[in-house]
C-alpha cells in the first residue's frame, strides 16, 4: 500500500436543491518520501483535496489512508489528533500568531505533540537562527513563511502540507521558500505535498497530480525534478 | 432603493448579533433609566388614583371636644371647601376569637355604603358627596344596622378574623359608657380603605403596644347620643384633579387649610357656645325636674311649703349637670347627685311616721340638699368655665399611610437617580468599541466607497445610520417595556406593605422622561460612533485598501520576570500578550464587568446594611426591650411604683428610669429634626441598656451629666459634629415645632440605626432647660418569655397612670416587613447586573473571536482539541473577569455607600458594612455569569471552520 491512499473519494455540498461535487471520485497514491506537487486551476478541488487529506474536512465516500491508516472513518477528535500527530500544515497566508515570537510560534506546536523537534533547532535549520525572538510582524513575508514552515516541521509529522506556500510571497522570496521545502523533503526523507496553481512548479516534483473538475485528471511521476532555484515562473 | 441604502440595510441584517448587542446595551440603559425615575412617580399615581377613587379627605379638622352642628356647617362653608364629612371615632381594646386587638373605630355612613358601587378596587361611585373615605368592600356584606360593622381585609388576612365573627369591645380611652350604646359587634363584610393605606402601621394611640391593629366601620347609631362627633374629614375643590403628590395640590390645600385654621377661633368659640347652652338647658331641665320631684316629696311629707323655705332658705337653685360637656361637666358629679337626690325621698318617705322623726328627716335632708344644692353650683360654675376647644386642621401628611408610602417613592427616586448611570457608561463602551470594529471590518469598503467617489460624510453616515437604527429601536424597546415592567415589579414588592391598588396596564409613560433617557442612550451611541468612524474616513483610500497589519505584538512587563515568563505555557503568554494588546477592548470589558459586581454588591449591600438596622439596633446597641412610659396627668409617685413593679415581677434584668421628650433640634443652616430628647436619670445603667460607642471605631462615647449625645443619623442630618452647637425646639400637640428654643453644645455623636435621639446629662437639661428632669419612662431588659410577659404587661396596664408598654420585639417585626420591599429591589438590582454581564461578555467574547477567527482556525489546523481552543480563548475573558470583578468590588463599596445614603428614610440610618459575604457572592455571581456566556460561546467556537486558517487576510 502506497503512503498517502486515495480511492474513489468523493465530497458532496449541497447548495439548497443543488448538490455539487468537489471532489467526484479520486483516485491517487503517494509514495513516502516524495515531493508532490497537486495543481489545477481554481475550483478544480485541490482546496477539497488537501482539506480531506489535511483532516480538516471528512469525503462523502470513498477511502482516503495515510500511512496505511484509514482517516475518512475518524471521530472528530481522532481528527484533531491525527492533525496533531502526524500532519504538519503551511498556509498561504502563513497564520502565525501575532503574540508570539518566531520561536513561541514554533513552540506552539511543538508543545502539543508527543515527540517533537527543538524550536531552536528547526528555526535555525529554516535560516532564522538570528529571528527567533521577533515577533511576526518585524519579520518579512518570507521569514514569516519560514517561521510557519519550521512551526510545520517541529511536530515532526509524516506529511508536510502546503497550501499556496508562495501565494502571498514575491517572486525571489517564493522562490527561496519553495527551494526549503524541497530542501526538506530530500534532506529529512519527510513526505511533501503543496497545493497550487502554478504549473511552474510541477517541474520540481517527483510527483505530479493535477486536479481538474473534482477529478484526478493526470499523474506523472517525474524521475528526474528540477531543482527549485532553477525554476521560473 | 439606493444600492447604498441597500448596503445598510444588509449590514444590519447581516450582522444580526452586533447589531443586536447595541439594540440591547442601549435598551437597558435607557429602560433602566426611564423605569427606575418612572417608579416613584408611577407609584404616586396609584396612591393619587387610589386616594381620588375612594375620596379621601384632603383635610382632616379635630377639635379636642368634638363637633357641633353648627361648626360643620361653618367648615362647610369655608371658601374651596367641597364638601364635609363629620364623623365619630374612638379607639379601642377589643376580643375576637379569644385574640385581643388594639382597634381604631369609625362611623360609616351605611346607606351610603350599600348604595355605592366598585368595580375595579379604586374607584368607588357613589352619588352622596358627603360620603368620603369610602371603604371599598372586599368580601362579605355592609353593615345594616347596630352590632354590625366591616374591618379591615388587609389585617384580617394577617390575623384570625372571618366574616360573621363577633367582636366585643373590652376597654377604650375613656369610659366606654360614654362612647358606645353597642358593645358587640358581628363582622358582615372586610373592606379596603384609603385611609390606611400602611400594613406596618394603621396609626398610634395610647391604648395598648400603642400601635392600632385593626380597624373598624361602624354605622354612627352605634356610638353614644352623648359622645360628640369627633373629626370632620374635608374635601377641597378642585383638589382630585391634581396629583395628591404635585406642589399644585399642595398649594391648594394649603390655601383651604388656612382658611379654616384662620376660622378656628370662631369654631372653637361656637364649640364653647354649644357645649355651654346644651349643659345649660340640661342643668336647667334637670333642675326643674329636681324642684318638681321636691315639691311633690314635700307635699307626701304634709310639710308646707313655708316650712319647706325655711328649711331650705339658701338652696336658691338646686341643679344637676348633664355630663355632655365632654369631661368638662363630670359624669361623677350628675350620678352622685342624683344618688343624693334619691337617698333624701326615701328618707323623706321613711320619715312620714313621725313628727319626731320627721324633724330629723327633714334636717338631714337639708343637709342632703345643701349637698347637692353645692354640687348643682359647682356643675354650674364648670358650665362657666368651659374653655375653648384647640382646634387641628391637618392634611394628608399626618396620615401616616399616606405619609410613608409617599416617603417611600422618594427612595425610590433617590435609588433611580444613581443607578441607571453606569449602564449609560457601558453603554457607551460597548458601542464605541463594536463600531470600531465594524468600521474597522469594513475598511477595505470604504476605502472601495471613497475610490468609487462618494464623500466622507456619505460613508460615515452608513455607520451613524446603523448605530441610530440600532440606538433608536433599543431606546424604544427598552423604554416600552422597562416603563412598564419595572415600575410594576417594584409597585408589587411595595404591595406588600401597602394596600395601594395597581394601576392596571400599561402604566402612564413620562414623555419628557422617556425623551430624555433616550436622548442620552442614542447619543452616547452615536457620538461613539461618530468617535470610531472619523479617524477611518480621512484615511487615504489606497491605505484603506490594503488590509491593516495586524497589531503587531509587544513585550510585555511581565516578560522581564524572566522565571516567571519562562514557565508560562504559550497560550499564558498569549493571554497576557493579549490583555495588553486590545487596550479598549481591555477597558469595555473591565468597566463592564466592574460595574455588574459594582451593582451586585451594591444590591447585597443594601441588603446587608437594612438588615444590619434590626440587627445592630436591637441586638448590638439596645439591650432594653421594654418601654414602659406613665401617662401625663401620672402622680409623682407613678414612676416609681413602676419600677417596683417591674423589680417584684422578676422578668427584668435591668431597668431605668428616663426623661423622653420629643423635641425638634436643629442647627445652623438645617432644619428641624424631630427628635427624642433622653435624659437618663442613672448613667451607668443606663450604659449597660444602651451601647453608646461610636460606629467605626468602637471607641465608647463618654457620658456624664453636662453630657449632649446626638445619634450619628441627626448629625448627619444636622450637619453638627463633636463641640457644636445645636438648638432645641418645644413640639406643639400637632407636631409642629414652637418657641424660640434653647442652645445646647454637643460633647458627642454616638452609633444608632433607628430614631433621632438627643442624650442629654441632668446638667446640661437643667441649665437650658431650667428645670430638672424628672422621670417619665422606664427602660428595662425583660424577659423573652410570651406568657411571663403577658401578666407583666397586665400587671403594668392595671396601673391607671401606666401610658404604654412597648415591647421592642413588635417593632423588630414590623420593620423586618417593612424592609421585605427593599429586598426585592435587591432582586432587581441583581437581574440588572447579569443582564449588563451578558451583553458585555457576549459583547467582547464575540468581538474576541470573529477578531481572531483565523487565529483559531489555524489552531485547529496545528490539531489543537475543542478543549484547547476554548482555553485558549478563554483564558483572556477569564481573566479580564476577574480584574473586573476585583475593581468592581472596590466601586461597589463607594456606590454602596452612595446609595444607601441616597435611600435611606428619614430618622433611620442604614448599616454602614458590606459583610464579607456579599463580596463573595458579588465575584463569585459575577464569575458565574461569565462561564454562561462562555458555555453559549464555545458553540460559536466549535462552528468555526478550519477553512477559514486558508482564506487571505481581509
Amino acid at each position: 500500500m502506497a503512503f498517502v491512499e486515495f480511492k474513489d473519494v468523493r465530497k458532496l455540498y449541497h447548495m439548497g436543491e443543488i448538490e455539487v461535487a468537489a471532489a467526484d471520485g479520486m483516485t491517487f497514491s503517494i509514495e513516502r518520501g516524495e515531493f508532490v506537487v497537486i495543481v489545477g486551476p481554481s475550483g478544480a478541488g485541490k482546496t477539497t483535496l488537501l482539506n480531506m487529506l489535511g483532516g480538516m474536512d471528512s469525503c462523502t465516500s470513498g477511502l482516503i489512508a495515510l500511512d496505511g491508516r484509514p482517516i475518512n472513518s475518524l471521530s472528530d477528535r481522532e481528527l484533531t489528533l491525527y492533525r496533531r500527530h502526524d500532519i504538519g500544515f503551511v498556509f498561504q497566508f502563513y497564520n502565525l500568531v501575532q503574540n508570539l515570537t518566531a520561536r513561541e510560534n514554533v513552540e506552539l506546536a511543538s508543545q502539543i505533540c508527543n515527540d517533537p523537534l527543538d524550536a531552536a533547532t528547526v528555526l535555525t535549520d529554516v535560516g532564522l537562527a538570528d529571528r527567533m525572538d521577533n515577533f511576526p510582524a518585524q519579520l518579512s513575508g518570507g521569514e514569516q513563511q519560514r517561521v510557519a514552515i519550521a512551526r510545520a516541521l517541529a511536530k515532526n509529522p509524516k506529511l508536510l502540507l502546503c497550501d499556496e506556500p508562495t501565494g502571498a510571497l514575491d517572486y525571489k522570496t517564493g522562490k527561496a521558500v519553495l527551494h526549503l521545502l524541497q530542501q526538506t523533503c530530500t534532506s529529512t526523507g519527510r513526505t511533501v505535498a503543496i497545493v497550487t496553481h502554478n504549473q511552474a512548479f510541477t517541474a520540481i516534483a517527483d510527483r505530479v497530480i493535477h486536479v481538474h473538475e473534482g477529478k484526478v485528471s493526470s499523474i506523472e511521476v517525474n524521475p528526474n525534478p528540477t531543482q527549485a532555484d532553477e525554476i521560473e515562473w | 432603493m439606493r444600492a447604498f441604502d441597500k448596503d445598510i440595510q444588509r449590514s444590519v441584517l447581516h450582522s444580526l448579533g452586533r447589531f443586536l448587542a447595541i439594540v440591547g446595551i442601549v435598551a437597558l440603559g435607557c429602560g433602566f433609566y426611564a423605569g427606575l425615575r418612572m417608579t416613584g412617580p408611577d407609584m404616586r399615581l396609584n396612591a393619587d388614583a387610589f386616594y381620588d377613587g375612594t375620596h379621601l379627605y384632603d383635610i382632616r379638622v379635630l377639635s379636642s371636644s368634638g363637633f357641633s352642628d353648627d361648626m360643620v356647617s361653618t367648615l362647610q362653608s369655608v371658601e374651596g371647601v367641597e364638601s364635609v364629612m363629620p364623623a365619630y371615632s374612638a379607639d379601642v381594646m377589643a376580643s375576637v376569637n379569644n385574640e385581643q386587638y388594639v382597634i381604631r373605630m369609625g362611623s360609616m355612613d351605611v346607606q351610603a355604603a350599600q348604595d355605592s358601587t366598585c368595580t375595579d378596587d379604586i374607584h368607588v361611585d357613589s352619588d352622596d358627596d358627603q360620603f368620603l373615605n369610602r371603604p371599598i368592600l372586599e368580601e362579605g356584606s355592609w353593615p345594616t344596622g347596630p352590632g354590625e360593622c366591616v374591618l379591615s381585609a388587609d389585617r384580617a388576612s394577617k390575623d384570625p378574623i372571618h366574616v360573621g365573627d363577633t367582636i366585643t369591645i373590652d376597654y377604650g380611652t375613656s369610659d366606654l359608657d360614654q362612647v358606645l350604646d353597642q358593645r358587640s359587634y358581628t363582622v358582615t363584610g372586610l373592606v379596603h380603605s384609603s385611609s390606611y393605606v400602611s400594613d406596618s402601621s394603621l396609626g398610634s394611640t395610647t391604648l395598648g403596644s400603642g400601635k392600632i391593629q385593626q380597624y373598624m366601620y361602624v354605622s354612627p347609631d352605634n356610638f353614644s347620643s352623648d359622645y360628640p362627633l369627633t373629626e370632620c374629614f374635608i374635601r377641597v375643590q378642585g383638589a382630585d384633579a391634581l396629583n395628591a403628590s404635585s406642589d399644585a395640590y399642595r398649594s391648594d390645600v394649603n390655601a383651604t387649610s388656612e382658611r379654616i385654621s384662620d376660622l378656628s377661633d370662631t369654631l372653637s368659640q361656637q364649640r364653647v357656645e354649644s357645649l355651654k347652652s346644651s349643659a345649660q338647658s340640661d342643668l336647667d331641665t334637670q333642675r326643674a325636674d329636681f324642684e318638681a320631684q321636691q315639691e311633690q316629696m314635700m307635699s307626701q311629707l304634709g310639710i308646707s311649703q313655708a316650712q319647706l323655705a325655711a328649711l331650705s332658705s339658701g338652696d336658691a337653685t338646686q341643679t344637676t349637670a348633664n355630663n355632655a360637656a365632654q369631661g368638662q361637666a363630670t359624669a361623677n358629679d350628675s350620678a352622685q347627685l342624683q344618688a343624693t337626690s334619691t337617698d333624701a325621698t326615701q328618707a323623706q318617705t321613711a320619715s312620714t311616721g313621725t313628727t319626731q322623726a320627721q324633724a330629723a328627716t327633714i334636717a338631714s335632708l337639708n343637709e342632703q340638699l345643701a349637698q347637692a344644692n353645692a354640687q348643682f353650683d359647682s356643675a354650674q360654675q364648670q358650665i362657666d368655665a368651659i374653655s375653648a376647644p384647640d382646634i387641628y386642621v391637618l392634611d394628608r401628611s399626618k396620615n401616616f399611610g399616606v405619609k410613608s408610602f409617599d416617603s417611600d417613592a422618594t427612595r425610590v427616586d433617590n435609588i433611580a437617580a444613581v443607578f441607571p448611570l453606569i449602564f449609560f457608561l457601558v453603554a457607551a463602551l460597548v458601542s464605541l468599541t463594536t463600531m470600531t470594529r465594524m468600521v474597522d471590518e469594513d475598511r477595505i469598503l470604504i476605502g472601495t466607497y471613497k475610490a468609487l467617489g462618494y464623500g466622507r460624510v456619505r460613508i460615515a453616515s452608513k455607520y451613524v445610520i446603523y448605530a441610530a437604527l440600532a440606538s433608536v429601536s433599543g431606546a424604544a424597546i427598552g423604554i416600552l417595556v422597562l416603563s412598564q415592567v419595572l415600575p410594576a415589579v417594584i409597585c408589587s414588592a411595595y404591595a406588600i406593605i401597602y394596600n395601594v391598588p395597581q394601576h392596571p396596564f400599561p402604566l402612564a409613560v413620562d414623555v419628557p422622561l422617556a425623551l430624555i433617557s433616550a436622548g442620552m442612550g442614542i447619543g452616547i451611541t452615536l457620538i461613539a460612533t461618530i468617535a470610531s468612524v472619523t479617524m477611518t474616513v480621512r484615511e487615504d483610500p489606497a491605505a484603506l485598501m490594503l488590509p491593516r497589519a495586524p497589531k503587531p505584538g509587544k513585550r510585555i512587563l511581565l516578560e522581564r520576570i524572566r522565571p516567571v515568563w519562562q514557565r508560562l505555557s504559550f497560550s499564558w503568554k498569549v493571554t497576557f500578550r493579549n490583555l495588553f494588546r486590545y487596550k479598549k477592548r481591555f477597558l469595555m470589558t473591565v468597566i463592564g464587568i466592574a460595574g455588574c459586581t459594582a451593582l451586585l454588591l451594591t444590591g447585597l449591600g443594601l441588603s446587608n446594611a437594612i438588615n444590619d438596622i434590626i440587627d445592630r439596633q436591637y441586638g448590638v446597641l439596645q439591650q432594653y426591650n421594654l418601654t414602659v412610659t406613665v401617662g401625663q396627668n401620672a402622680d409623682a409617685d407613678a414612676i416609681d411604683r413602676v419600677a417596683s413593679t417591674l423589680d417584684d415581677s422578676g422578668d427584668i434584668a435591668q431597668q431605668v428610669q428616663i426623661r423622653t421628650e420629643n423635641r425638634f433640634v436643629s442647627s445652623e443652616g438645617h432644619d428641624d429634626e424631630s427628635t427624642e430628647l433622653i435624659a437618663p436619670q442613672d448613667y451607668d445603667r443606663y450604659s449597660q441598656l444602651v451601647l453608646m460607642r461610636d460606629r467605626t471605631t468602637h471607641d465608647p462615647v463618654a457620658f456624664d451629666s453636662h453630657s449632649v449625645v446626638l445619634t450619628e443619623k441627626l448629625a448627619t442630618s444636622l450637619g453638627v459634629q463633636c463641640g457644636d452647637t445645636v438648638t432645641v425646639r418645644d413640639q406643639d400637640t400637632v407636631g409642629n415645632a414652637t418657641g424660640d428654643g434653647y442652645a445646647l453644645t454637643v460633647t458627642g455623636i454616638m452609633e444608632n440605626y433607628v430614631g433621632n435621639y438627643l442624650i442629654i446629662g441632668s446638667d446640661a437639661y437643667a441649665q437650658a432647660f431650667g428645670s430638672t428632669p424628672d422621670p417619665t419612662a422606664i427602660e428595662a431588659q425583660c424577659t423573652t418569655d410570651s406568657d411571663a410577659r403577658t401578666a407583666l404587661n397586665d400587671t403594668l396596664r392595671s396601673d391607671p397612670s401606666v401610658g404604654t408598654v412597648l415591647f421592642i420585639d413588635e417593632v423588630i417585626s414590623s420593620y423586618r416587613q417593612m424592609l421585605q420591599s427593599v429586598d426585592m429591589i435587591v432582586v432587581v438590582l441583581v437581574v440588572a447586573a447579569a443582564a449588563l454581564a451578558f451583553i458585555v461578555l457576549y459583547n467582547m467574547t464575540n468581538i474576541n473571536i470573529t477578531e481572531r477567527t483565523r487565529e483559531i482556525a489555524s489552531l485547529k489546523v496545528l490539531g489543537f482539541l475543542p478543549r484547547e481552543v476554548d482555553l485558549y480563548v478563554f483564558r483572556e475573558i477569564v481573566l479580564l473577569t476577574c480584574i473586573g470583578s476585583l475593581l468592581g468590588l472596590v466601586l461597589g463599596v463607594y456606590m454602596e455607600g452612595f446609595v444607601v445614603v441616597t435611600a435611606e428614610v428619614d430618622q433611620v440610618m442604614f448599616g454602614r458594612d458590606i459583610h464579607p459575604m456579599s463580596f463573595v457572592i458579588a465575584f463569585v455571581l459575577t464569575m458565574a455569569f461569565a462561564l454562561c456566556v462562555m458555555l453559549v460561546m464555545r458553540r460559536k467556537l466549535n462552528r468555526i471552520g478550519m477553512v477559514e486558517s486558508l482564506k487571505s487576510v481581509d
